[in-house]
């Protein structure tokens, strides 16, 4: 067996050039992907977190009638057993905070100009981590003290020249149909990388904002966990607590409302994907090409060990070892290669500004383990399934018309 | 034609019965054999004489079981080899026979010793006796020397010997040599053959040559002489032709 793997060694790299050039070309592909995970792993993670934290929480609970959007009596969406609710999922120690939520639209004026915005309430008492996630350019968060400050989206901010501590007013109507109005002083101005959303929306504390549409109840409750993982059990936990207060409402999970998210990642899987099959339909071409060339001019070699009695199948077996050393250089070197550029690039500190983000972020690029593996078993598969067809063709050789290519 | 082996059904080797071989080429057939048989037994120093493209090496082929005759049969020990499958006929030519190729045809990414274990590798004998053995094997043909250098470092004669010693080293019930002689100069022609002779007469390795080598021809104890395929009596100046 020794000597078989010796053999199979030092034929993959009888042709040095060839096969240096082969294990470039797997390398590049396995960095390549690795790379790539790591890069889009790294943005879209940093897109979950802003919107999880700042937008969705883990959960959100709402009536049955606000999820299906059918009605267009905003006021029956309203949950009006709000308050027990919250009590009752506190009780609850995977679960970091629960809120109050609701979202509409109103004028926001600044002297003579004015601006129909988004309006999202955020509760600064319950909801500390969700208010620490909202990076602020200047001035502050809300604060449970502060009930007449507005926090201001970056671009919102930028068309209004607003800055912080401007006064601002917002005019908007009430569940009832009754037109109210109030004056508020910016709180700050922050900023979540997500251009949508800095660009319309403005944060007002939730009792100020129940003041201004003259109610008690709620739109939505957001739910945050200590722990993003255990999503699933605690949406399962909260159905079984509603269920025993008010079975209309119903309970989502982050993923299911947030779009930009689901498609951004979508976007990124279907990019990765098809990147991959390009790298590796290129691979194996070149692989093939190789192996099937080696086999070519060793026509007279296959003749040979097939007449001193060796069997078709081992034939095939030196091949494919053949090609599994190149494939294990290859991927052993593009992962080390991933290493270095990902090191590179996470040194160089070069901003990107990517498509719906409203700041430039760094590249950053994590090696992931799982994409090592994913990239060393396409690699390695690869070039295996490279060497089998080239391999089965010259097992299948004829003994005496091969050896004839001795000269 | 038999010169000096004694014949001896028990010690048949391997007995080609009316064997015929056409190559289609295109639309029309060449018969390179037709009707030939011959008989190796045990002990045989045997030649396949004939000009060239008579069908010397099809016919070495064919008792070699690299090939397969269209008509006829090829015996091994006395039983038909027509039912046997390609990996049995691989597992025969393993166990059994050893090859010695015109154009030498060592592996080249082995050494020397590599190279005459090599056979011993596809009978799984284990490292220690595959190197004790293919080191004997290649002290025989005078290389114990040599043993490190890969093929490209040695002259053609080093070279045949190596093919000497890897036919020889799992002590074969045969060995095939197909024109062993014809990339040597006269004299490594003649210290290659003296070299099978004397594995002949000492320890009784039975050949089959395919060779018009009239060096060959002089010490060969059985000749067969093929002329387009066909069986004929050895014409008389080809055992008259001067080989001093
Ligand atoms: N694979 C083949 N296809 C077609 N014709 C062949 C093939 N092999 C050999 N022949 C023909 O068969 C005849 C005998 O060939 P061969 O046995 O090699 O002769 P020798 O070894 O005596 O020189 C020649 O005429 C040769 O051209
Ligand atoms: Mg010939």
């Amino acid at each position: 067996m020794w000597l078989r793997i010796k053999i199979a060694f030092r034929n993959a790299f009888r042709n040095r050039r060839r096969s240096l050039l082969n294990i470039f070309m797997i390398a590049s592909a396995v960095a390549a992907i690795v790379v790539f995970e790591g890069f889009t792993h790294n943005m879209i993670s940093g897109l979950r977190e802003t919107t999880v934290q700042t937008q969705t929480g883990h959960l959100q609970l709402a009536l049955r009638s606000f999820w299906e959007k059918k009605s267009n009596k905003p006021k029956q969406n309203l949950i009006k057993s709000y308050q027990r609710v919250v009590t009752e999922l506190l009780k609850d120690k995977r679960i970091q905070y629960a809120a109050g939520k609701l979202e509409f639209f109103g004028l926001l004026s600044k002297g003579d100009e004015s601006m129909s915005v988004r309006i999202i309430t955020l509760d600064p008492q319950k909801e500390v981590s969700r208010n620490k996630h909202f990076r602020f350019r200047e001035g502050k968060a809300l604060h449970k003290n502060r009930p007449f400050q507005v926090a201001v989206g970056n671009g919102l901010a930028r068309k209004l020249g607003l800055k912080a501590n401007s006064n601002v007013s917002i005019l908007t109507h009430t569940y009832d149909g009754v037109v109210n109005a109030m004056d508020f002083e910016v709180s700050g101005i922050f900023q979540t990388d997500i251009a949508e959303f800095d660009d319309s929306t403005l944060l007002i504390p939730l009792k100020t904002a129940q003041e201004l549409l003259d109610t008690t109840a709620v739109e939505q409750i957001v739910v945050g966990l200590k722990s993003s993982w255990d999503t699933t059990m605690v949406k399962d936990s909260v159905r079984a607590v509603l269920a025993g207060i008010d079975p209309d409402i119903q309970v989502k999970t982050w993923y299911q409302i947030a779009t930009l998210y689901k498609q951004v990642s979508m976007f990124n899987r279907v990019q990765n994907t098809m990147v991959q099959f390009i790298l590796m339909a290129l691979v194996l071409l070149s692989i093939m090409n190789t192996v099937g060339m080696s086999i070519l001019e060793r026509t007279g070699e296959i003749g040979t060990i097939r007449a001193l009695g060796e069997k078709r199948a081992a034939v095939v077996f030196q091949f494919l070892m053949e090609g599994l050393f190149l494939g294990l250089g290859g991927v052993l070197l593009g992962i080390l290669g991933a290493i270095c550029i990902a090191k590179g690039f996470n040194a160089m500190n070069i901003p990107i500004i990517f498509p719906g983000a409203s700041a430039p972020i760094f590249i950053k690029i994590e090696v992931l383990y799982s994409a090592i593996l994913k990239a060393s078993l396409l690699g390695l598969g690869i070039t295996i399934l490279a060497a089998v067809i080239p391999a089965h063709r010259a097992s299948k050789m004829n003994i005496v018309e091969a050896l004839r290519y001795n000269i | 034609m038999s010169l000096k082996s004694v014949p001896n059904t028990l010690s048949l080797v391997v007995e080609a019965h009316r064997v015929s071989r056409t190559y289609s080429i295109g639309s029309h057939c060449h018969q390179a054999l037709n009707q030939v048989s011959l008989e190796i037994r045990k002990g045989d120093f045997c030649d396949i004489a004939g000009p060239s493209g008579s069908g010397k090496t099809t016919l070495l082929n064919i008792l070699g079981c690299l090939d397969r005759p269209t008509e006829g049969d090829v015996l091994i020990e006395g039983v038909s080899t027509k039912k046997f499958s390609v990996n049995e006929l691989a597992k025969f030519r393993s166990e059994n026979l050893g090859f010695i190729f015109q154009t030498f045809n060592l592996i080249p990414t082995l050494s020397a010793l590599e190279n005459v274990e090599y056979p011993l590798l596809l009978l799984s004998r284990t490292y220690r006796s595959r190197r004790e053995l293919a080191e004997e094997a290649l002290k025989i043909v005078g290389l114990e020397n040599f043993k490190r250098n890969r093929p490209g470092q040695l002259s053609g004669g080093q070279r045949q010997r190596v093919a000497i010693a890897r036919a020889l080293v799992k002590k074969p019930l045969l060995i095939l040599a197909d024109e062993p002689t014809a990339n040597l100069d006269r004299k490594n022609s003649i210290e290659i053959l003296d070299l099978m002779s004397r594995l002949h007469e000492e320890n009784g390795v039975t050949f089959l040559f395919s060779s018009h080598d009239p060096l060959v021809l002089k010490r060969a104890t059985k000749i067969s002489y093929l002329s387009d395929g066909r069986q004929e009596p050895i014409p008389s100046e080809e055992r008259m032709k001067d080989v001093a």
